[in-house]
């Protein structure tokens, strides 16, 4: 029988489809179901942030920082904060730094509902996300008590946070965390040890250690391939030394170490720490006074560069900041975990299906606005 | 009452109009609100599994929700991708449809209730229902859509793949009643309260067949788990991405139409039709008669609501990891089942276990 | 060990020329030459003692009189040091060994400075656009850098497409 003469299909996984997360191109070569080459094409959402950034002076930068991340705009703020307060010399009030930790933890809380979310939508089983997503909806209003925004919240300051704590705030937290914890349970009951969603997670897309720390890989991303680095506590930054917490890393449970079900599961587990570190913040905030912002108008940073790492519920986000003296900097430069986790997909694909290629996009969280600032 | 006799007419032409006209309005009336109603009751459950509430505003609790919806794409614009194969992209959502409907033509909805007695029955429900493979097939590679085409194929190697476990477990309910006749196959499951002498009932092998079929006829239904084929976060929405309008209403109707079918068909032949304690066999008048179809069809609704829960729970299964399902799992099993049934049907001389342990007293 | 330990296990390997330590700036690094960036990466990387696994931030910078500079920051797990290091051409000549050979990440890092600032990576496997449409004249983040007034027929300039649907 004469060999049958085959062609790779050429397929556009487009910037407008349903389970990129955000405006990102593939380009697929594959044969049938099994894909041989595929080249993330992206610059779908640039917006020159970082151009912007050098006509701004430092305070006014704040929400554009929002921009780079809307998933979880007050980790980015925080960055920024952090960055600018560290080699301008700016002290932050307690309150401020209580307030800082809190509402960053619960963003991230709502982040990662989204990431697991997502990729549990991916997966077919569509249910979870909507429960996810109830769950972010009392995060959201209870950010929108503190700085009246849903999304970009610009709530962090240079020096501070921009509000106090409404009254009767902390109690709203407080039985927010109380009734979030049985539902990440219900959550687990429902979805992490299904054995359809195990089978589609487990031992797809392993990242090893070396890979991981090659292509530049952070927070979750790393974390889930046995690496236990955390920037709120190996670079650490505000009052997060004070907090009592672990760090969760991939154990390979239900396959190998860094495949998917590992990232799936850490974010889990990553929320639970995230909802112990807001209990012992909330107990220290009640006991703090003082104002929450320590306003400087004239800020600037002295002639150098600086490079400071945060961590955002995408992994550590860096913002390299060289500046001439004066009030506005010569370069912003930020470093994201969403860039680093495109880059490695390109290895991660090939000779996946295309449905394991879903899994993986989602697995690593990727949100456009991250990769193209 | 069987509507045969009132179609046979002198004239062979006036008999084939009244054929179809008895088939429009079968399908308007019937066929079509059945599948509209079931679009209600997934959104409904769905809505009630994911914490929100579904429609609730068109007609009473949201009740004339797919009537709106029908309406609305009935007036859209009739959009054919421009390089698409006109006449098979206009003929495929037909294929599926008849695929789909013309299995309503022999289930036996109630004692007298039945649209067509075939005495094989069971063999035409298969040879039916392999028109939607063609049907699908033809519309993934009709949208001239890569996208599409991937989904047309995983869904032509995804029920032909599953017609095998489904036609084995049919089999054994074959042997169990010893007709091809659907409502032969019912009348064989009366007696015994009314319930005990249900297929499924019947002995170790029918009981893990009807799991089998049940499971079969999901994946050969295109539902979740088994969805590939529409995986909505990846291919879109598979073979009907470039359909709109009208053609999609006729895919998604199908598709519904279908949940309620393999729960009607898995009542009829597991679940013992229009069997319950009190339904006569042989109705002397409307009340006995409506009994016995109000039963089945409260069993095949439930079964049917069954099936939609099952889709928003789980997540879906992989290409590959659904085929080795089928060829791993699912049709060594069915062999087993039927060798299993037809060696119990030799040992005990056709009784089951119901009847075994009556036959004791 | 620190910074300065670091710089003299660097100058036995590679003697006199072409890294300088930077100690007095607030995060101390090191200003290396375009010809042993290579060798010095992979020195950093590979020597047990160092172990510089991760690249964690490339960044292309436009600084006055001329001079381009990429800026990388290396990541030890094992000595917890962040290690900035420096590299600076000209306009005139903005090329650059590529060390995608040493750290995989490297490879988009340096395409994005090509794109924005418009420092060549030589032997770099695939120079080409990353943020930016192919077919983009020029390098935005320059501060010199002037838009074109319309880009296929799309005008860049505000005032004048309002202008032009005033008419």
């Amino acid at each position: 029988m004469a060999e049958v003469k085959t062609d790779l299909m050429t397929l556009n996984m487009g910037p407008v489809h349903p389970s990129t997360h955000g405006v990102i191109r593939f380009v697929l070569q594959t044969d049938g179901e099994i894909i041989h080459r595929c080249v993330p094409d992206i610059g779908y959402l640039h917006r020159s942030i970082e151009k912007i950034a050098e006509n701004l002076e430092y305070y006014q930068f704040m929400p554009f920082t929002d921009r780079v991340d809307y998933v979880a705009a007050i980790n980015a703020n925080l960055g920024w904060a952090v960055a600018v307060e560290r080699f301008g010399g700016i002290e932050v009030p307690e309150r401020g730094e209580w307030l800082r930790i809190i509402s960053a933890e619960l963003v991230r809380i709502g982040s990662h509902l989204v990431a697991v979310g997502s990729n549990s939508g991916d997966m077919g089983a569509v249910t979870p996300f909507l429960h996810a997503l109830r769950e972010r909806e009392v995060t959201n209003d209870l950010i929108e008590e503190l700085c009246g925004a849903r999304l970009t919240h610009n709530y962090i300051r240079i020096g501070g946070v921009s509000f106090d704590a409404p009254t009767g705030w902390i109690d709203k937290c407080k039985r927010f965390l109380d009734n979030f914890e049985p539902a990440l349970d219900e959550f687990d009951r429902l979805l992490t040890f299904n054995k359809i969603f195990r089978h589609r997670l487990g031992n797809v897309a392993v990242i090893t250690e070396r890979d991981a720390k090659d292509f530049g890989l952070v927070g979750p991303n790393l974390r889930g391939s046995g690496v236990r680095w955390d920037c709120r506590k190996d670079d650490t930054y505000g009052l997060y030394p004070e907090m009592k917490f672990e760090v969760p890393v991939g154990e390979g449970l239900m396959g190998t170490v860094g495949d998917c079900w590992d990232r799936f599961w850490l974010r889990i587990q990553e929320m639970r720490q995230s909802v112990h570190i807001i209990r012992q913040a909330l107990d220290r905030l009640e006991a703090a006074t003082g104002s929450v912002w320590n306003e400087k108008r004239v800020i600037k940073l002295p002639e150098g560069e600086y490079y400071v790492r945060t961590e955002s519920a995408r992994g550590e986000m860096g913002y390299y900041i060289v500046s001439d003296g004066g009030k506005l900097p010569v370069r912003v430069k930020i470093r994201t975990g969403s860039f680093s986790a495109m880059s490695i997909i390109e290895k991660l694909a090939r000779g996946v299906m295309i449905a394991d290629l879903v899994a993986i996009i989602a697995s690593l969280d990727i949100v456009a606005p991250e990769i193209d600032r | 009452m069987d509507l045969s006799t009132w179609l046979i007419h002198k004239s062979l032409w006036i008999q084939a109009a009244y054929m179809l006209l008895f088939a429009l309005v079968f399908i308007l009336a019937f066929a079509t609100p059945l599948a509209g109603v079931l679009t209600y009751l997934e959104r409904r459950v769905s809505g009630k599994i994911q914490s929100r509430v579904g429609p609730n505003r068109v007609g009473p609790g949201g009740f004339l929700q797919w009537v709106a919806d029908a309406v609305k794409l009935l007036t859209k614009e009739d959009v054919i991708p421009g390089d698409a194969d006109k006449p098979l992209f206009r003929l495929a959502p037909y294929l599926v449809a008849m695929g789909t409907f013309l299995v309503l033509a022999v289930i036996p909805f109630g004692q007298r209730l039945v649209t067509s007695d075939l005495n094989v029955g069971v063999v035409y429900l298969i040879a039916v229902s392999g028109l939607v493979v063609v049907g699908i097939l033809m519309s993934g590679w009709a949208s001239n859509n890569k996208w599409s085409l991937l989904g047309g194929i995983r869904a032509a190697a995804q029920v032909i793949s599953y017609e095998i476990p489904t036609g084995l477990s049919l089999i054994t309910v074959v042997l169990l009643a010893g007709s091809l006749s659907l409502s032969g196959i019912v009348v064989e499951q009366s007696g015994g309260l009314g319930i005990f002498r249900w297929f499924i009932f019947h002995n170790l092998f029918s009981f893990m067949a009807f799991f089998l079929f049940f499971t079969s006829a999901i994946a050969e239904n295109n539902r979740i788990p088994f969805d590939m084929p529409e995986a909505e976060s990846e291919l879109v929405s598979g073979y009907n991405t470039e359909y709109s309008g009208i053609r999609f209403a006729i895919f998604f109707l199908a598709e519904f139409a279908m949940v309620w079918i393999v729960a009607a068909i898995s009542t009829t032949l597991f679940l013992g039709g229009w069997n319950f304690p009190g339904v006569p066999v042989d109705p002397q008048g409307f009340a006995g008669a409506a009994y016995g179809t109000v039963t089945f069809l409260i069993k095949s609704f439930a079964l049917s609501i069954f099936i939609l829960q099952i889709r928003w729970t789980l997540p879906r299964v992989r290409v590959d990891q659904l085929m080795a399902i089928c060829w791993k799992y699912l049709v060594p099993l069915s062999f087993i089942n039927v060798v299993g049934t037809a060696v119990w049907l030799v040992l005990f001389k056709g009784e089951g276990i119901y009847d075994l342990i009556a036959g004791i007293f | 060990m620190d910074i300065q330990g670091l710089f003299d296990l660097v100058k036995r390997e590679f003697g006199d020329g072409g890294i300088e330590l930077l100690a007095d700036r607030p995060q101390p690094g090191l200003q290396v030459a375009r010809e042993k960036i290579v060798d010095l990466s992979r020195f950093l990387k590979e020597t047990p003692e160092l172990r510089f696994e991760m690249l964690t931030s490339l960044a292309g910078l436009d600084l006055p009189e001329g001079v381009l500079r990429t800026s990388y920051h290396l990541y030890s797990f094992k000595l917890d040091l962040l290690l900035p290091l420096h590299v600076d051409v000209t306009r005139e000549d903005p090329k650059t060994p590529t060390i995608s050979g040493v750290w995989p990440s490297a490879d988009w890092y340096e395409r994005e400075s090509w794109d924005l600032v418009g420092i060549v990576y030589e032997g770099h496997p695939d120079l080409r656009r990353i943020m930016l449409p192919e077919d983009w004249e020029g390098h935005p983040l320059r501060k010199d850098f002037v838009e074109k007034e319309s880009y296929h027929g799309i005008p860049t300039q505000r005032e004048r497409e309002w202008l032009s649907w005033q008419k």
